[in-house]
């Protein structure tokens, strides 16, 4: 009985039956007339018992469709099966076409399922393009995004009708007594409406209540989801539990869902209870703010009503914030703005080895086509209908189609969780990624289009095949036009893999430069343990003691070459405040209203400079007379003598840094050291003091040790050290500096990686598509060759014909490739180090690569050709 | 007539199938031997014969192929196939059966 299936089926292969059928009972009906009339009757009533005899013609017509429904169905069916034969009947062929499809797919379902989840998905917050992150930003500087100041940021909430709420965070730290030992918290405080800003419901529990940002009443906080899992396995009764943070007990009041991430997922938050202090402060500025706009106010009236206040202030309070401004970002734009060029360049990349994949198929498909020719022809013979075999063409195609988008998806699962691996762990919603049904459906309409666009022509082919040319003559008519179409294949195939190689080729070279840059610190056998002794030891002094004991029973120890204690780790995120206004005495007063400029400070203790190996250029370097009661010192780097002390000698000057830990009073510039690269090996070296431990005592302390042994067992015994004079202390980070570097390079990598990879797959495809040509034309015309060799022709000529051949095209497509290059790669402008984005060595060799492998990949027909068997071509004849 | 028709259509098939066997004819050739040779008695709308041609090519019992017929226009042709001849002989038994199974009971009832 007929399916719906059937039904749909016979309705697209309805015109043809009905015509038919049409024309049947025409023609039945004629005779029939013919008949009557041969009887006697006259011509209308003739028509008239005709119509009676033959009966009822309309609902006759329906039932008759009705009987196709099954057929067509069946038709269907039996098209498929037959396809899915065919295809396995050339095993080479669909081996080859379903690796080289599954891969493209593949790898393009992959990078698409990236783009996808970090683009192109909407944020897990309502409404989030109404929500914005709102900077701070020194008009002078030119530093587009700074962290605000507490007092700014109150003004503004006052001041400002546009947002609401208006929120702020700041970041914080707590040393939680586990289970398992002391752990370091990674604790963000927040003001009043934070978690409104975003209206993401807790996954459990609840937020914070207005009343606990009171002071006395915040000893509450909220968990964040992978912390969840990973310290307190996902436990849905965490609500109600009670921790000891610092030393307090605090209630855990509610957990946020997977995704929340603001700032990240693997922290806690607490109630912000605001100090006094911070009613003033417009110098310190460490608050990130964030706002909702109101419904209905659009973001230009955000924007204008900001600048408004901003300005407000900026009169209001002179010294401070006259140059300060306001800069408004949208939260999608600050999540993954910073991506979305790598992300983008990447698709375009995948999108060209798609190209490149494309036309390999379609060359297969090419090939098989020319094959197929008397096939097509034989069974137009035998009565399949044209429309019949166009349409198990089709399927087979389709049926092809099928199996690629199977092996493209598997095959992008697979690359899915490689480049969640690879991928830097700050690469924005990266734990979102994952092959999911969009990748699933994205693979199958790729695939699809690829199998059915390079099908076409064969189809095209087969709807035209005329049975006597191709019965009767040795070759298919349309074996020149293949050839042809087959030659611009693979020109094309060469130019996209030219660019992708000049690409990556670029990329790896500013790596390498990048890697080159001297640090300025060493990096092998140096670990650095971080921890926070604020809340241990209020006191300074007993900070600076502290300090000096670890340090020195570190030194002690067999085995460590060098030990000391720095508040900045290159490479690493700051732990502790790192910038302060200068003033160098003797210098010319500043212009009337200007602040003076901040200069990044970093303290340090012990053999800290031993440690990193930073050379003592001038002067000397810290010691134990450089104590609390002693004159205040400072060591300056070359960046900061060179800025500041061009030409003059900087031991004994007096410079002032101008802030309230830091102590009131001018320090002597007693040293001048190496520069070292904090922020990034491609940034350049930025002005520096450092400033010794005991006379700045803060409670960020990050313990530099090299050594010989493994870093793991550096920092056990860095952290066994520590634990013998506090067991209480939680370790904040433990890394080595190698793996910091690494980090630093991490997304460049990444990059680096996946473009090499698709340029690889261009080349070996392209190769593929020289060869598969050569070899085809060789074969077309060995009757050609072996008619040269006869008469005369050396062996070495053929194979020089075939290798010419090769390298024309192949040439040919260098040439588009290099102008493609030329006019593309200014898309890397932003990401190179070292390097123009027209480098002419990167294209040279990227030319010189290619030359090399077509006339590799040419070679074996070349030798084909010229090995042709002369006398059993004659005998064949 | 209503009774003879039904009982026509239901053997439709049979008689079509059993026609082919012999040699491949189109639409109008069958229509006619079934009138010629049942003597009239068997008067079905002639028309009918199509959707019983359509079921045969949907069950694979008939293959079609248009071909130029003896009068010169072109004419859609009905084979028989094995599947077909298969199918003409269960038919057959089974029409044979039901026969016999009414005359015996006219007989003995």
């Amino acid at each position: 009985m007929p399916t719906l299936l059937a039904r749909l089926t016979a309705l697209l292969f309805r015109s043809r039956s009905d015509r038919e059928l049409d024309e049947e009972m025409r023609l039945h009906l004629d005779l029939l007339v013919a008949r009557l009339r041969a009887d006697g009757l006259d011509d209308r009533e003739a028509r008239r018992r005709a119509r009676i005899e033959f009966g009822p013609i309309t609902s006759l017509r329906e039932e008759a469709r009705d009987a196709c429904g099954v057929r067509a169905f069946e038709e269907l069916v039996r098209d498929v099966r037959f396809g899915f034969r065919t295809l396995i009947g050339r095993p080479g062929f669909l081996t080859v076409v379903l690796l080289t499809l599954g891969v493209g797919v593949g790898g393009s379902a992959a990078i698409f399922g990236a783009v996808n989840s970090i683009l192109l998905k909407p944020l897990p917050y309502p409404d989030a393009d109404r929500v914005m992150a709102i900077w701070q930003h020194d008009r002078r500087s030119g530093d587009q995004r700074q962290e605000v100041a507490p007092a700014n940021f109150l003004d503004w909430r006052e001041r400002s009708r546009p947002f609401e709420p208006l929120s702020a965070m700041e970041p914080y730290g707590l040393d939680w007594l586990s289970p398992d030992g002391p752990v370091y918290l990674h604790t963000w405080l927040v003001y009043e409406g934070f978690f409104d800003v975003f209206r993401t419901p807790p996954l459990l529990g609840r937020t914070f209540r207005l009343e606990e940002h009171q002071p006395g009443r915040g000893d509450v906080v909220v968990l964040g989801y992978d912390l969840w899992r990973t310290r307190f396995a996902g436990a849905e009764d965490v609500v109600g539990r009670v921790l000891t943070l610092d030393g307090r007990p605090y209630t855990v009041v509610g957990v946020m869902p997977r995704g929340f991430a603001i700032p990240s997922d693997d922290i806690v938050w607490a109630p912000k209870v605001l100090e006094g202090w911070e009613e003033n402060s417009r110098t310190s500025a460490f608050y990130t703010v964030f706002g909702r706009l109101r419904e209905g106010v659009g973001i230009g009236e955000g924007v204008a009503d900001l600048d408004r206040v901003a300005t407000q202030l900026s009169h209001e309070h002179p010294r401070t914030n006259r140059f300060t401004g306001v800069a408004v970002v949208p939260l999608p734009e600050q999540i993954v703005g910073s991506v979305r060029t790598a992300l983008w360049l990447l698709f375009g990349s995948v999108v060209l080895v798609l190209a490149v994949v494309a036309a390999s198929v379609a060359s297969m498909q090419f090939a098989r086509a020319a094959a197929r020719g008397r096939e097509f022809a034989l069974r137009s013979a035998l009565g399949a209908g044209r429309g019949r075999v166009v349409r198990q063409l089709v399927t087979e195609n389709l049926v092809l189609g099928a199996l690629g988008t199977a092996l493209g998806f598997a095959l992008a699962r697979l690359a899915v969780d490689a480049i969640r691996r690879l991928a830097p762990a700050d690469l924005p919603r990266i734990a979102e990624m994952s092959a999911d049904r969009d990748v699933l459906v994205f693979a199958a309409c790729l695939s699809l289009l690829v199998v059915l666009s390079t099908g076409i022509v064969p189809i095209l082919v087969a709807g035209r095949a005329r049975l006597q040319p191709a019965l009767g003559g040795r070759t298919f008519t349309g074996g020149r036009v293949l050839a042809h179409l087959q030659a611009a294949l693979v020109v094309f195939q060469f130019c996209a893999s030219l660019v992708l190689l000049v690409g990556a080729g670029l990329l790896m070279r500013s790596f390498v430069a990048v890697l080159n840059q001297p640090a300025g610190f060493r990096t092998d056998g140096v670990v650095a343990l971080t921890v926070q002794t604020w809340s241990h030891y209020p006191d300074g002094a007993a900070r600076a003691g502290f300090v000096r004991e670890v340090v020195e029973r570190l030194s002690a120890a067999p085995g460590i070459a060098a030990a000391g204690m720095t508040s900045s780790v290159p490479l690493m995120e700051t732990i502790g405040a790192e910038l302060a206004p200068l003033t160098i005495e003797g210098a010319p007063p500043l212009p009337d209203g200007q602040s003076p400029p901040l200069v990044h400070f970093t303290i340090a203790a012990g053999g800290l400079f031993e440690a990193f190996s930073i050379p003592l250029i001038e002067g000397r370097l810290f010691e134990t007379r450089d104590h609390a009661a002693s004159t205040p010192v400072a060591i300056i780097n070359e960046a900061f003598r060179k800025q500041h002390f061009p030409n003059v000698q900087p031991i004994g000057r007096r410079i002032l840094l101008a802030r309230a830990s830091l102590g009131a009073e001018p320090r002597v510039v007693v040293g001048v050291v190496g520069d070292v690269r904090r922020f990034g090996l491609h940034e350049s070296p930025r002005p520096g003091v450092y400033l010794p431990h005991a006379q700045a005592p803060t409670g960020a302390n990050a313990f530099i040790v090299r050594g010989e042994g493994r870093p793991a067992d550096l920092l056990r015994q860095t952290k066994r050290t520590i634990w013998q004079l506090n067991p209480a202390i939680a370790i904040y980070q433990e890394t080595t500096m190698a793996d910091l570097v690494d980090i630093s390079v991490g997304e460049r990598r990444f990059l680096l990686v996946l473009l090499s990879v698709f340029a690889a797959m261009a080349v070996v495809l392209a190769a593929a598509g020289i060869f598969g040509l050569m070899s085809f034309v060789t074969a077309q015309r060995t009757r050609e060759y072996g008619v040269r060799l006869a008469l005369g022709a050396r062996r070495e000529q053929l194979l020089g014909v075939v290798l010419r051949r090769a390298m024309a095209l192949a040439v040919v497509g260098i040439s588009c490739g290099l102008l493609a290059a030329l006019a593309l790669t200014r898309v890397l402008t932003g990401m190179l180090y070292g390097v123009t984005p027209f480098d002419p060595l990167t294209f040279v060799v990227a030319g010189f690569v290619l030359c090399v492998t077509a006339a590799l990949a040419g070679f074996y027909p070349a030798t084909r050709a010229a090995n042709v068997n002369v006398s059993e071509l004659l005998q064949n004849e | 007539m209503t009774n003879r028709t039904d009982r026509l259509h239901g053997n439709l098939d049979l008689l079509i199938l059993h026609m082919l066997a012999r040699e491949p004819m189109h639409g109008w050739a069958i229509a006619q031997r079934l009138q010629a040779i049942s003597r009239n008695v068997l008067q079905v709308g002639q028309g009918s014969i199509y959707p019983a041609l359509r079921r045969g090519e949907a069950e694979g019992w008939i293959v079609a192929e248009w071909r130029v017929s003896e009068g010169g226009r072109r004419a859609r042709f009905y084979t028989l196939t094995s599947s077909g001849r298969r199918q003409l002989a269960r038919e057959h038994a089974s029409w044979r059966q039901f026969a016999a199974a009414v005359a015996r009971v006219l007989d003995l009832a």
